[in-house]
């Protein structure tokens, strides 16, 4: 094969690989092939190349590396492939092979790059959290929009706006004996981002009971890195968090951003191979609960102060599909007094957010957050609700762009405010 | 006359000496006032074949009889050398209650056949037609449809096999005995409605329906189709058990008030049907439900219609339900015919005793085109049958169905010039 | 410029560059379907009209290759693989539902609709499509027309050939033609549906739809041993009901399905009917009823009702997800589609069991049990050598037993590519010869889905040897 040193084993385990009966019912769930009616952006499409990847029929030349990388790793096609294929373990371990390879083409490298030195770098993220401040603030932004070239990135760059979350230790201790003493993910994006929902998080954590503390020495989770196959740094950072969350000594770990959550629930699977994390992985896996599943495990409070909304829920891709989240979180809608909710249509479809891919893939990214779109605007919501900051940011964009004025919140975000309405 | 001689001999010698025959016997035979020149009634599959490949080698062309009820329908023979009768080919072959199947020759009467399933409480849904001669074989060569069409479709979708004999004499079978098969072409598709002009149909597998536990017949007098037809339709959205639904119009009926009768046919267990009776009653006004005795008066007015010999031209015509209403009226406008029509499916039949039947159909054509759907001229004055072709326009696949018959018949050996676009 | 480059050439100048796929990685995901054979084409197409439909089928033609039409590529027969090369028409992109006719209870569709999206779409009028493939949430109608699918509701119902009315089709020499099963002359419409994609590509379809029935009453029992379950299938037949749907469940599926559905099968039963009755509610509750009592009498050990959606949904999640979970079970399954006479079920089930015991395997039955219409389901591990030659060969029992037993090679998979040499223990040479007549007379030859259906055609040499090629190249993993 020209051009290189490239384990094919490393494509994918041939246990996972031969689990794909190519049986097709994963096809009508794949965003990509619903957009193009292509087999090769397929996930049985993209399973069946990643095996002939690792069995030596095809190698990287072509468009195979486009094929892969149109994937969103939303793990829709996990979710309901009755097969139980483990889609995301097997895209995130054929990417590795590929940067492995070292014939991963520029803009491969310079994403892996970027998430590796910059997302995974707090002092580096907070200067660029703070370029974009000045982006948006400056009219850059509306300048950048209105050029044809730039106009699909720029918009779908994240806006950063409101004051950063910066707390760290004891963030909250509730009056009485706690329910449970947790520790809260802060993550890199969402602090810096959405730094209003880290705060409306505590506050409704404490309101049904919890201690809350925010440990110092945690990192960012590394999933986006482990999406993009650079599952070293990922590795790292999870060692990192590991250390951080085990030390303090909580009972659960709570995450709010459901693409983390996801990634930490699978620290186990990642450090699997490492001979002195692995078992630690697994013991911080167990603990780790995404917010919403966690509230209501406790004894849930209700809340009594109302908001006046029609409410719709998106799913966030790594909730519904990577944590199989899906009534939780319109549980707790359900529970505000005044929310009316409303299912949109395709809630559990991706908003092509999907981590870097808005960047990396802009145009289909755009294709499939339209569609998004349409649907919140024939669902006639007012608000709405999801659970990722990557989708909020998506979703705000097309709104934006969309000129619809609908709200974009977390749930938590709007649990907080039924909570607050109590004290009025 | 040497050949002559040797014809009725070689059919003789295939068949049985009883069974084969010239002179008087084939009158009985004619069809569109030609006679055969002998008839042919064989006991065996394997002497249909024979018979086939004799007349296929010498260029003698078979048309092939069951019972003969419904041998006016079709266009004039362009030659007709053999009757070939498969009315001896009578009897059930296999019949497993259980399996909720038959298997019978084509020459089996359908009352004859329904007699004896009605034992096991099961039925063929098809029927029942006006002749109670009419062969299986025949009914399903003609695809015979009946109201009962409604609930249980038409021949094409109960004949799950079948045994053919080809022009050039092959006994060939297609489909199978069991009710769910995709081995194969669905040759039994291509033969259901074909009029003997693909092969001779000898034996058939049916699946079979569990009779009604229970059936009731309602009339009801409406002023004009359209709301009859609508009143079906309401009855049908609302998921009734009907068989059927009958509309025959005031010369169909000879009912001396109203405009239509709609007969009912209620089946299903005994409290579905009361349910029924009851919806069907709140829809309706009083006034509108006919006695019980007028209503079963009506059960026969179509067979009346279609052995009546004053009847002069039948045509049956097919719309998408929704355009028959405006059908219905267009028909009344040809010198109010006796209309029986079939509103769920969009099939009319209309039966004149008076008129000029040219004249008629001449008008009819021009109204249909508007409409569209499908016309077939069930009878008409034999003179007319040199002028029209009695299915009507040919259709736009007609160049495939032309390639058909010449791979399947290339001799013109079988009912040649009967079929659509005289094939 | 060689002739594979003008072909693509050509192609690209009626479709656009972006619908036609020639690089080896975008052919790579076309070799298959949901069977365990593959097949390479030389060129992909992916055209959104009857007009360019006919256009690669006429290009395809005048470079004298076969096309291969493709819908969603769940097949179960290999239907869709370009056994000898050539091109592949792909009908994903056509996939619009054109008029749903409420009044005459009508759908008109493009071919790559998907099945459930037929349903969807006539919904809001009351109205649905029947015919019910579990593989409806994938499978385009096209696929369904030309395989004549079936599914759990077609006992009731029939199958697909009871629904379609029109069609509009390409046939191997380009020309778009209209066929009707209501117009005069031939039903020309009857036979192309499970023509096996042989005779032309279908573009356009109306078809029948039904008003949703008042009540459906679904019920799941429980049994002890596949025996009783079998037998009580015939007692319900016998007693002249007629339910919308009659499935059986076996232990080996079961076990598989809990893992994914959860559907809180005892562990320890041996088998599931799962029975619909439908109609009025008094005729559904009548009916159900007397279900119930020949379960008893056959020695149910429990029965579980279901009446609203959500419950009834449950009560099938398992049957639903049944064939995509046995891939839990073992690395491969090879999935068996025999029908046999209702009353040769118990007989014929046992002797399958026997056989596989007998070859080594386990097997998973999950079946249109009303229908007569197994599915047994063969587990193995194609890895290991051997294996896979030795399920071809029980398979080939398998299918021996069911003609033997009165019954058919195929009920709604086809027969395809898999299942031609079977053709003659049931068709006689006279029976194919008038079969390949109509081939004939659709001018198909053998440049239309070529190596699918007849047993014996003029490129059954070839085609193995392709598919040999095939094999060689796809290296020690591969499948057969
Ligand atoms: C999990 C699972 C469950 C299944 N359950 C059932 C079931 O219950 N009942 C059942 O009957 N089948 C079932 N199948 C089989 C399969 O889904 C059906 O055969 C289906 O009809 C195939 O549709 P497709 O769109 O995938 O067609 P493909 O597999 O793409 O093609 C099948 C055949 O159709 C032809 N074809 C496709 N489109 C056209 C067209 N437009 N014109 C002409 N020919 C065309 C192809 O050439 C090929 O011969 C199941 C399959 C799976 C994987
Ligand atoms: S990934 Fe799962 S659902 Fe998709 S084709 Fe493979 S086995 Fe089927
Ligand atoms: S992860 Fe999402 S985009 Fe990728 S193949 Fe699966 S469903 Fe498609």
């Amino acid at each position: 094969m020209p051009g290189g040193p490239i384990h094919q084993s490393a494509f994918g385990s041939e246990a996972d690989l031969s689990r794909c009966v190519h049986c097709g019912l994963c096809l009508q769930h794949c965003p990509t092939y619903l957009e193009t009616g292509l087999e090769t952006e397929s996930p049985r499409g993209r399973l069946h190349l990643i095996r002939a990847l690792s069995e030596g029929r095809i190698d990287l030349a072509g468009n195979t590396m486009g094929h892969l990388d149109m994937c969103l790793q939303c793990r829709n096609c996990e979710a309901v492939c009755p097969s139980g294929v483990p889609y995301g373990r097997i895209m995130e371990h054929a990417r590795a092979a590929v940067i492995e390879s070292r014939r991963a083409p520029v803009p491969w490298r310079l994403r892996s790059l970027f998430l590796r030195e910059v997302i995974a770098r707090p002092g580096r993220l907070r200067a660029l959290a703070a370029a974009l401040r000045f982006y948006r603030r400056s009219g850059l932004r509306a300048l950048a929009e209105s050029i044809p070239l730039l106009r699909d990135r720029a918009l779908l760059a994240p806006s950063i706006a409101g004051r950063p979350f910066t707390g760290t230790g004891v963030l909250a201790r509730p009056k009485g004996e706690p329910v449970a003493r947790v520790a809260l993910l802060t993550g890199c994006i969402m602090p810096l981002a959405y730094g209003r929902v880290h705060r409306a998080t505590v506050r409704v954590l404490a309101a049904n009971g919890c201690e809350v503390i925010a440990p110092v020495d945690q990192s960012c989770c590394g999933a986006l890195q482990a999406h993009n196959g650079d599952r070293q740094t990922a590795q790292a950072l999870a060692r990192r968090n590991i250390d951080a969350f085990l030390e303090d000594g909580c009972d659960f770990v709570v995450v709010n951003s459901a693409g983390c959550g996801a990634a930490m629930k699978e620290y186990g699977e990642l450090l699997s191979q490492d001979a002195v994390y692995s078992e630690r992985a697994r013991v911080l896996a167990a603990r780790v609960k995404d917010i919403h599943e966690f509230l209501l495990e406790l004894p849930f409070r209700p809340p009594t102060g109302r908001l006046e909304a029609s409410v719709t829920f998106q799913d966030p891709c790594h909730l519904a599909h990577a944590q199989r989240i899906r009534e939780a979180p319109r549980r707790i809608l359900q529970s505000i007094p005044g929310v009316q909710f409303v299912e949109m249509e395709h809630a559990d479809r991706c908003c092509g957010s999907a981590g870097v891919y808005s960047f990396t893939q802009p145009q289909m990214s755009l294709q499939l957050l339209q569609r998004r779109i349409d649907e919140v605007r024939a669902s006639g919501a007012a608000v709405v609700a999801t659970a990722n900051p990557g989708c909020m940011a998506q979703i705000e964009a097309g709104l934006r762009r969309n000129r619809l004025p609908v709200r974009v919140g977390h749930v938590i975000e709007l649990l907080d405010a039924a909570y607050r309405a109590e004290h009025r | 006359m040497v050949k002559e001689v040797s014809l009725i001999g070689e059919l003789q010698s295939i068949a049985g000496a009883g069974l084969a025959e010239e002179g008087p016997a084939c009158t009985a035979f004619a069809v569109d006032g030609l006679t055969p020149r002998a008839v042919v009634r064989p006991s065996t599959y394997q002497g249909v074949a024979e018979v086939l490949r004799y007349g296929n080698t010498n260029r003698l062309t078979v048309i092939s009889w069951g019972a003969g009820s419904m041998m006016q329908t079709g266009n004039r023979p362009s030659k007709y050398d053999i009757a070939l009768s498969v009315a001896g080919l009578t009897g059930i072959v296999e019949y497993e209650p259980a399996d909720l199947t038959v298997t019978c020759r084509a020459g089996e009467p359908l009352v004859a056949l329904q007699e004896q399933l009605r034992r096991s409480r099961q039925m063929l849904p098809s029927g029942p037609f006006a002749s109670r001669e009419a062969t299986v074989g025949g009914i399903v060569a003609t695809a015979g449809a009946s109201a009962s069409r409604h609930a249980y479709g038409t021949p094409r979708d109960f004949t799950i096999g079948m045994q053919v004999v080809t022009a050039d004499g092959r006994i060939t079978r297609t489909g199978g005995k069991v009710v769910k098969n995709v081995a194969g072409y669905d040759l039994c598709k291509l033969y259901t409605g074909s009029r003997g002009t693909l092969g001779v149909i000898v034996e058939l597998t049916f699946k079979l329906a569990p009779q009604p536990r229970h059936e009731q017949r309602e009339a009801l007098a409406f002023d004009d189709a359209a709301t009859a037809c609508a009143f079906a339709r309401e009855l049908e959205r609302q998921g009734m058990s009907v068989k059927a639904f009958t509309l025959l119009n005031r010369a169909a009926t000879g009912l001396p008030r109203g405009g239509y009768v709609l007969a009912v046919d209620l089946a299903g267990t005994q409290a579905a049907v009361n349910r029924c009776w009851e919806t069907l009653s709140t829809l309706a006004g009083a006034a509108q439900q006919l006695s019980e005795a007028e209503a079963e008066r009506y059960a026969g007015a179509e067979a009346e219609l279609q052995t009546a010999a004053s009847v002069t031209l039948e045509c049956e015509i097919t719309v998408l339900p929704s355009d028959l209403p405006v059908l219905i009226e267009r028909l009344g406008e040809t010198l109010e015919p006796g209309i029986v029509a079939y509103p769920t499916i969009g099939l009319a039949r209309a039966f004149w005793t008076a008129g000029d039947a040219e004249a008629i159909l001449t008008d009819l054509t021009a109204a249909f085109r508007k409409i569209g759907g499908s016309m077939l001229v069930r009878r008409c004055p034999p003179s007319l049958k040199s002028r029209i072709d009695v299915f009507g326009e040919v259709p736009p696949s007609f160049p495939l169905m032309q390639r058909l018959k010449r791979e399947f018949d290339p001799n013109g050996t079988l009912s040649p010039g009967r079929f659509v676009g005289r094939l | 410029m060689t002739a594979a480059k003008r072909l693509i050439r050509e192609l690209q100048s009626a479709l656009g560059r972006r619908w036609v796929l020639h690089a080896p990685e975008d052919l790579l995901v076309y070799e298959y379907d949901a069977t365990i054979d593959r097949a390479l084409p030389q060129a992909v197409v992916l055209p959104e009209s009857a007009q360019q439909v006919a256009q690669a089928v006429r290009i395809a033609r005048r470079y004298g290759l076969p096309v291969t039409a493709r819908g969603a590529g769940t097949g179960l027969s290999g239907g869709a693989l370009a056994c000898e090369g050539g091109v592949v028409i792909v009908m994903t992109r056509m996939n619009r539902v054109i008029k749903i006719d409420a009044e005459n209870q009508l759908a008109v569709v493009e071919p790559g609709v998907i099945n459930l999206d037929i349903s969807k779409a006539a919904a809001p009028y009351g109205l649905y499509y029947a015919p019910d493939p579990s593989s409806q949430k994938a499978c385009t109608i096209g696929g369904n027309i030309a395989e004549n699918a079936g599914g759990p509701h077609c006992l009731r119902y029939g199958t697909t050939t009871n629904h379609v009315l029109a069609l509009e089709i390409v046939t191997a020499d380009g020309e778009i033609a209209e066929i009707s099963a209501t117009q005069a002359g031939y039903d020309l419409t009857g036979v192309l549906v499970g023509s096996e994609g042989t005779l032309a590509i279908v573009t356009k379809a109306t078809l029948r739809l039904l008003h949703k029935p008042e009540a459906t009453i679904t019920l799941l029992a429980i049994f002890d041993r596949v025996s009783e379950a079998s037998e009580t299938v015939s007692a319900i037949i016998s007693a002249g009901i007629l339910p919308a749907a009659l499935e059986m469940i076996d232990k080996n599926t079961m076990d598989a399905v809990e893992e994914f559905a959860h559907c809180g099968y005892p562990p320890d039963a041996g088998a599931v009917l799962l029975i619909e009755v439908e109609g009025l509610s008094e005729e559904a509750e009548e009916q159900a009823n007397e279900v119930r009592s020949i379960c008893e009498k056959f020695g149910v050990r429990e029965l579980r009702t279901g009446t609203d959606p959500a419950e009834r949904e449950r009560l099938w999640a398992g049957r639903k997800s049944a064939l995509g979970a046995l891939g839990r079970k073992a690395p491969s399954y090879y999935i068996l589609d025999g029908v046999v006479p209702r009353t040769k079920l118990p007989s014929v089930l046992a002797e399958v069991y026997q056989a596989c015991d007998r070859f080594g395997f386990a097997v998973a039955n999950v079946f249109h049990a009303g229908d007569g219409n197994l599915h047994p389901n063969v587990l193995f591990d194609e890895r290991v050598p051997g294996a896979t030659a030795r399920v071809l060969e029980l398979g080939e029992e398998i299918m021996r037993l069911c003609v033997e037993a009165g019954g058919s090679i195929s009920g709604e998979h086809g027969v395809g590519f898999e299942k031609r040499s079977y053709m003659s223990w049931i068709f006689s040479e006279d029976d194919l010869e008038v079969m390949a007549r109509l081939k004939a007379a659709f001018g198909a030859g053998d440049g239309f889905n070529p190596g699918k259906v007849f047993p014996t055609s003029k490129g059954c040499g070839e085609v193995s040897s392709h598919m040999r090629a095939a094999i060689a190249k796809a290296g020690p993993g591969a499948y057969v």
